[in-house]
């Protein structure tokens, strides 16, 4: 094996110009996959981050009817006693070492009227506390303040504080200190005309958020929706993502423990669909990718080694009248290729890893392209460096640099002793 | 045979003469609820899926086609008014002593949670501007002989493209209707039925609403009690008495 490596070593050296167009054309290829899977997967990090804690949560528990309609959020499908549901779960060690976070929220699209504008928003109610840690609003706040929880009354009308995002102040043409009226449909399918009063505007940089978001306390959003107490959504977050659809089913398995929470359901955030479910499909889709343009910087290597394979016939001849068997020199022309690979890999994971650095830190700025989007991504999107994304990189270079090299270094040990020596 | 033949021409002429057209029969099942005033006591019922029966009871005041008031006389909803003013419509809630005038998109949404949408309710006297109406054929809908008329948009601002009405023949009573979309998408479907006689007149006491675009719902209306051409309160259809 020794002596073969050497050999390999040797030969890559003899025609220096012809070693380095393989190892830049490689080298190119995988710079290429490691920016993008720096990129996608800063890009899927940062729609799983806002996904979850605007949205979906890592789990949800939530009424099986309201799950089955999700995307028009029923206010008539709720999780009573929500308060019970959490101690229930909270009075389990092993739940609670595995969850960072319980919250309860309500949801309900309205048609927002103001001043002869009209926008579709989505009116959240949250715990005001909780969601410091979740929405983060109270961090983006840009005019008057975040909510203090209280109801305030003008002229012996009730105004239940709200915060709004600055986009759809804009639309509305809302100010801190307005106040609104919307029509609601409760739970109790009647009709309730509360006022609302801004109290503070946000700008998260989400477009998702900021126009289309309006935000109150859980118990206004309770008392205004006739929930009874009850909330549509109990939202868990956990100390580890990825095991998510392990502990949705264990709560799920917990809940069924009691008859009265027997009709609801856990649900995790690879189930709920939507954004997430489409990435989870496209991320094969881009694994296929870097393979495909691994591929093409390699087949370099095919042409060059082919090359090789010709240009050194005679020797490959007297080799193998010197006793070479032919799995020998199937592995001396792959070991030439493979290491040429290789070494494009390396200097190419390295090149494009040097590039990411800066793009981690900084970002680069979507806004201008997300203006009229509602992604649950941010306007910077920052690219993702991981250890395991640049391994998988070096060896994925490696691996396809030694497949490509199997067919010139097949023929090379096909060849006829006799028949290589006799071509001058 | 020359008799027979002239008998023949004269009867289809004559049947061609005297035979209904779509418009016809639509202006016949007006007049038949033809009155200056009316108040109903009606129950509402709301299906929904995987969810209880809902009830609302409620009294209507109308004055001719373009003013109503409505109040509920369930416990749960006694908080809520609607007041109709040709095609404006406000609803007031007492709890919160607020008024909101629905309009824009909001109209689409149903009236209580039903199938019924305010739409609904503020288009049903404008059909004849709006519509080009044709008769159809002739059908038998659960036992009754009956007029189809269709009826087609003439304009853009309509909710519904097509109408299709089963009439009954002897009383010009809608017995079903069906609602479509220009793409032909059946909308909605209403159906008539448990007649009853005031002043010589068939009223349907009890109609079934079912949106199409939604799994699984239906709204039934049922007429418990109905006086016409009664007097009523004078300020009964303002602003004032809504919030009052």
């Amino acid at each position: 094996m020794l002596p073969l490596l050497k050999m390999a070593l040797r030969n890559i050296q003899r025609n220096r110009r012809r070693s380095l167009l393989a190892i830049l054309s490689v080298g190119l290829s995988l710079m290429m996959v490691v920016v993008l899977q720096g990129l996608v997967d800063g890009l899927v990090e940062n729609i799983m981050k806002n996904s979850t804690k605007n949205d979906t949560g890592h789990i949800r528990i939530v009424e099986e009817e309201y799950f089955k309609n999700i995307s028009t959020m029923p206010i008539q499908y709720l999780v009573y006693n929500p308060e019970e549901v959490v101690a229930f779960l909270e009075s389990d060690p092993k739940m609670t070492e595995k969850i960072t976070l319980i919250t309860e929220r309500i949801k309900f699209p309205v048609l927002l009227q103001y001043k002869g504008n009209n926008k579709a928003a989505l009116g959240i109610g949250g715990d005001v506390e909780k969601e410091k840690s979740l929405l983060m609003l109270d961090r983006a706040i840009v005019e008057g303040r975040y909510l203090s929880g209280r109801v305030q009354q003008q002229n012996e009308k009730k105004l239940r504080e709200v915060i709004v995002g600055k986009k759809m102040a804009e639309t509305l043409e809302l100010k801190v200190g307005d106040s609104f009226s919307l029509m609601l449909s409760g739970a109790d399918l009647g009709i309730h005309i509360p006022r609302f009063l801004v109290v503070g505007i946000f700008e998260t940089g989400l477009n998702m958020l900021d126009e289309n978001l309006f935000f109150l306390g859980i118990d206004d959003a309770k008392e205004v929706l006739k929930t009874s107490g009850g909330v549509q959504e109990i939202l868990i977050m956990l100390k580890r993502y990825q095991e998510a659809p392990y502990v949705a089913a264990s709560i799920e398995k917990k809940l069924k423990e009691r008859e009265e929470f027997a009709y609801l359901r856990a649900v995790d955030w690879k189930s709920a669909g939507g954004f997430v479910g489409m990435l989870e499909q496209a991320m094969s889709i881009y694994s296929l990718l870097y393979v495909v343009i691994t591929l093409l910087g390699a087949f370099i290597i095919t042409n060059i080694m082919m090359m090789i394979v010709l240009e050194r016939r005679r020797e490959i001849g007297i080799l193998k009248s010197m006793g070479l068997k032919k799995r020998e020199i199937l592995f001396l022309f792959t070991l030439e290729g493979t290491i040429l690979g290789g070494i494009g890999s390396v200097a190419g994971v390295v090149v494009g890893t040097l590039i990411n650095i800066p793009l981690a830190i900084y970002g680069l700025d979507f806004s201008s392209s997300l203006q009229n989007m509602n992604f649950p991504m941010d306007n910077v999107v920052k690219w993702m460096i991981s250890a395991g994304s640049i391994v998988g990189s070096m060896f994925l270079g490696i691996m396809v640099s030694a497949i490509m090299s199997l067919i010139p270094s097949r023929h090379a040990a096909k060849m006829k002793a006799v028949d290589a020596i006799r071509s001058i | 045979m020359m008799k027979e033949k002239m008998g023949i021409c004269l009867l289809f002429f004559s049947s061609l003469f005297f035979s209904l057209t779509g418009e016809e029969i639509l202006r016949k099942v007006d007049s038949n609820l033809n009155f200056t005033t009316a108040v109903l006591t009606m129950r509402m019922e709301i299906y929904l899926p995987n969810q209880p029966v809902r009830v609302k009871r409620l009294k209507s005041w109308t004055e001719g086609s373009a003013r109503s008031y409505v109040e509920f006389l369930n416990k749960e909803d006694k908080h809520t008014r609607y007041l109709k003013l040709g095609k404006q419509m406000w609803v007031y809630d007492a709890e919160e002593n607020n008024t909101f005038l629905i309009s824009g998109h909001l109209l689409k949404q149903g009236m209580m949670g039903s199938d019924i949408s305010y739409e609904d309710a503020l288009e049903a006297d404008e059909i004849y501007e709006k519509y080009t109406i044709k008769l159809d054929q002739e059908e038998t809908y659960e036992g009754r002989a009956c007029y189809v008329v269709i009826l087609t948009a003439k304009v853009k601002e309509v909710s519904y493209y097509q109408r299709k009405m089963w009439v009954d023949k002897e009383y010009f009573v809608p017995l079903r209707e069906e609602r479509y979309a220009s793409s032909g998408k059946l909308l909605k479907v209403l159906e008539s039925g448990d007649l009853k006689f005031f002043d010589g007149k068939a009223y349907a006491t009890r109609s079934v609403v079912s949106d199409k675009l939604k799994a699984g719902t239906k709204t039934v209306v049922i007429i418990e009690d109905a006086s016409f051409d009664v007097p009523l309160q004078k300020d009964i259809f303002t602003r004032r008495y809504l919030e009052r």
